[in-house]
């Protein structure tokens, strides 16, 4: 009963960002081809929104994100950005595109830091990536 | 194949299949006993259950049939979008009573359970037919159609034997693999994405004619041509038209008459009646959800859909020469290719829903319901595992074949199977409802009602032309469906059969099954008034929204030809005359559904039987003189009829 919970959560998820990701991700390339920064803006708006039902998923099924989806968010958020600083570099976005873009990885990385703050609190944010502060048992040294 | 327009679609394919895969192998991984792979253990969530049975209902049949059809044939067609109320009225009549009996006594099959209650097991073979029909009909049909709408895309005509068997082949991966389970899973994810194909279509549809109202503007000059009556574009063609068929003699203004609709407003009644809902159905492990999906999740979003997405995507083709669908896709290809992939890929969904669970159900149907009890009994439960993967293969490469070199066959037979699966409601009746019919006047009915199926349709009566027999009468004789006039002799049959066999036409445990369902009956509404006034309220609707009342929708709202100045809500009357009656629909699904207790959960748990009633096996040999007079039969058939057409054949 336990891997039949986890799967149809898993199923919630997959329909969630199929549909708010694939719109959001169409609105987005919809915003730099036709350098519309508003439509642009919708696609931003998807890309939240898919993140907005993913924590309403994880809060009805009790859970945080699992490490496979922290882990193809983090992939994708590193794929997202080196192609904007690429595309940037060899000048092959226009002002809109960039604008859109920025304001993306904009939004996710404060996004990111205010989930994380308001989950775990400012400090223990911090714990989780203070790995320098951090012993190999996972307690903090003295 | 011209892979430049279609490079979006063919990556957002690849994500598809990638996620297909992933749950064929989770649900592989999670069958870890044997029967899993027919009915997931019969543990599937309700919720999944529930949006799964409204994905399969809906399917591509809706999604890529409606629109092309209000296109080429009207408003008229248009009243059948009431769909969202009348396919899901089946399942709220019968979908609990199925459930709880198919637990308790540890049914598997739908035939299992007709022939549980009525005994004998020809009704147990007819369903199995019936399951057989949809996997190669219907679901033949839908690969055809939606390999004509990529191949569109593709702008090569040669590229839709691949496109066809593309889609095929990642279907016969997933059921083969994972089997019910997969296919519970992925109905939820295929259901998410037909919404979004259907909101997406509807949106560009508005977005390319400039909004709702330059829409509506479109259909006013639409209306004013004088074709536009002739086509029936925008009005119910009268109530009766006493023709022929088409084919002979063409109705008047269209043939979508008033008794038309009603007829395919009953053709629409035997998706929940066929042997794929019922498989989806009893593998669920609570039947806690079918009154939320019916309502909820069918009725009110996916009526919605229909009654305003569908429908105006059906209305923009109006008119046109093009497909509509395939031309609206082409439009989005230059500006939008992402969009139009995302829409592509629930088209594909659409298909891949229905045709997964209909080729499940068949092979399970064949293997369980004939198969084994018939010509192999104590067949091991690995081995019927490993045969339905083999029948499941079987079924596909011939619903494939079918679709791609014989389009013509392949749409005669898909447009038997709902008729035939409506066939199965008197046996729906008497196994949930009345003790008075009985198994001989079930299994009459059945026949006569198939017959009349056949011979008003397309494929009896290409048949019998093939034999030699040149009816008088075309498809649709009196504007009436097959569905129609198939329903109407099987009930005839049903009555005067029952009557004459009361009291020897049920199983032994038919009286155990009884008690049972009378135990777990729904609660008596407080007010006793409520009961005839719920029947009333279905008979007024049915009466004035796919009865003879919907002509009152032609004028009710303002004469289609005096355009916007004339139409009081902005909109060709018909149109706004069935969306008003979605929303009575909606209110009278939910009230019967709870206020009537036909679709809530009992509130008494219904368990397993420890011994369940499935008949003894007697050997474990495969049962050659069976085997032996099946082919002889089969061999005599095939000469009769090849001599017979040799005869007096056209």
């Amino acid at each position: 009963m336990e891997t039949e919970k986890k799967n149809e959560r898993a199923v919630l998820v997959f329909c969630n960002w199929l549909v708010f990701g694939l719109i959001g991700l169409g609105f987005l390339l919809e915003g730099g081809s036709r350098e519309n920064f508003l439509i642009g803006v919708i696609g931003i708006v998807g890309i939240i929104a898919g993140f907005v039902v993913h924590i309403i998923i994880n809060h009805i099924s009790s859970t945080g994100f699992t490490m496979g989806e922290v882990a193809l968010g983090l992939a994708l958020f590193a794929f997202g950005a080196v192609t904007f600083i690429l595309s940037w570099i060899i000048g092959a976005m226009s002002l809109v595109a960039f604008q859109i873009g920025l304001l993306q990885l904009a939004i996710l990385v404060i996004g990111f830091l205010a989930y994380v703050a308001t989950r775990y609190g400012v400090a223990g944010a911090f714990r989780k990536f203070d790995v320098i502060g951090t012993s190999t048992s996972g307690k903090r040294e003295p | 194949m011209n892979l430049g327009p279609m490079t979006w679609v063919f990556l957002f394919f690849l994500i598809y299949s990638a996620i297909v895969l992933f749950w064929a192998r989770q649900a592989s991984a999670q069958n870890t006993r044997q029967f899993d792979f027919f009915t997931s253990g019969k543990s599937l969530s309700p919720w999944m259950s529930a949006v799964g049975v409204t994905g399969a209902s809906i399917s591509g049949w809706i999604v890529l049939g409606f629109p092309q059809s209000i296109a080429s044939q009207g408003l008229g067609f248009g009243v059948l979008a009431l769909a969202g109320i009348i396919v899901p009225l089946t399942g709220v009549l019968f979908f609990k009573a199925q459930w709880q009996i198919a637990t308790r006594y540890n049914f598997s099959t739908q035939g299992q359970l007709f022939n549980g209650y009525f005994g004998g097991r020809g009704i147990g073979v007819v369903s199995a037919l019936i399951a057989v029909l949809f996997a190669i009909g219907f679901s033949g049909l839908q690969l055809r159609a939606i390999g004509t709408v990529l191949t569109e895309l593709s702008e090569n005509q040669n590229d839709l034997p691949v496109f066809i068997w593309a889609v095929a082949a990642l279907l016969a991966s997933y059921v083969v693999i994972g089997g019910l389970r997969t296919i519970g899973y992925l109905s939820v994810i295929q259901t998410v994405l037909i919404a979004t194909a259907i909101a997406g279509m509807s949106l560009f549809v508005l977005i390319d004619s400039g909004g709702f109202s330059s829409l509506n503007m479109q259909l006013a000059a639409l209306a004013k041509e004088p074709d536009s009556i002739a086509n029936g574009y925008f009005q119910i063609a009268g109530v009766i038209q006493f023709t022929a068929g088409i084919g002979i003699e063409a109705p008047i203004g269209g043939q979508w008459t008033a008794v038309m609709i009603t007829s395919s407003a009953l053709a629409l009644l035997g998706i929940q009646a066929s042997p794929m809902i019922t498989q989806l159905l009893i593998s669920t492990r609570s039947s806690s959800g079918i009154a939320a999906g019916q309502t909820w999740v069918f009725s009110a979003v996916f009526g919605a859909l229909i009654i305003f997405g569908i429908v105006a995507v059906g209305s923009f083709g109006m008119g046109k020469e093009q497909a509509v669908i395939p031309s609206l896709l082409l439009d989005l290809s230059a500006q939008s290719p992402w969009f139009k992939a995302t829409i592509a890929i629930g088209l594909i969904a659409a298909v891949q829903v229905v045709c997964g669970l209909s080729l499940l159900t068949a092979a399970h149907a064949l293997i369980a319901d004939i198969y084994v009890p018939f010509y192999h009994k104590g067949l091991p439960q690995s081995d019927q595992i490993l045969y339905g993967r083999v029948c499941i293969l079987i079924l596909l490469i011939i619903a494939a074949l079918l679709a791609t070199l014989s389009p013509v066959a392949i749409s005669k037979l898909g447009a038997l199977a709902l008729p035939a699966a409506l066939q199965l409601w008197p046996a729906l009746i008497g196994l949930c409802w009345f003790q008075f019919i009985s198994r001989q006047a079930v299994v009459s009915g059945l026949m006569f009602g198939l017959f009349a199926v056949l011979v008003t349709d397309h494929a009896g009566i290409a048949i019998l032309g093939f034999l030699g027999l040149d009816l008088p009468w075309g498809r649709f004789p009196w504007t009436i469906h097959s569905a129609g006039w198939g329903l109407f002799v099987n009930l005839l049959t049903v009555l005067i059969i029952s009557a004459i066999t009361q009291g020897r036409g049920h199983s032994e445990q038919a009286p155990d099954i009884r008690n049972f369902l009378r135990k777990h009956a729904p609660a008596a509404p407080r007010s006793r008034g409520l009961k005839p006034a719920a029947w009333s309220a279905v008979l007024a609707w049915f009466f004035l929204a796919v009865g003879p009342g919907a002509i009152l929708g032609n004028q009710a709202f303002g004469v289609a030809a005096d355009g916007p100045d004339g139409w009081i809500t902005g909109m060709p009357s018909i149109w706004a005359w069935i969306m008003m009656l979605w929303v009575l629909g909606v209110f009278l699904i939910w009230f019967l559904s709870y206020k009537m207790n036909l679709a809530t959960s009992s509130p008494i748990a219904v368990t397993a039987l420890e011994q369940p009633i499935h008949p003894p096996i007697r050997d474990t040999k495969i049962q050659e003189p069976e085997l032996i007079r099946f082919l002889w039969t089969v061999v005599i058939a095939t000469a009769v009829i090849t001599v017979v057409s040799w005869v007096f054949g056209s």
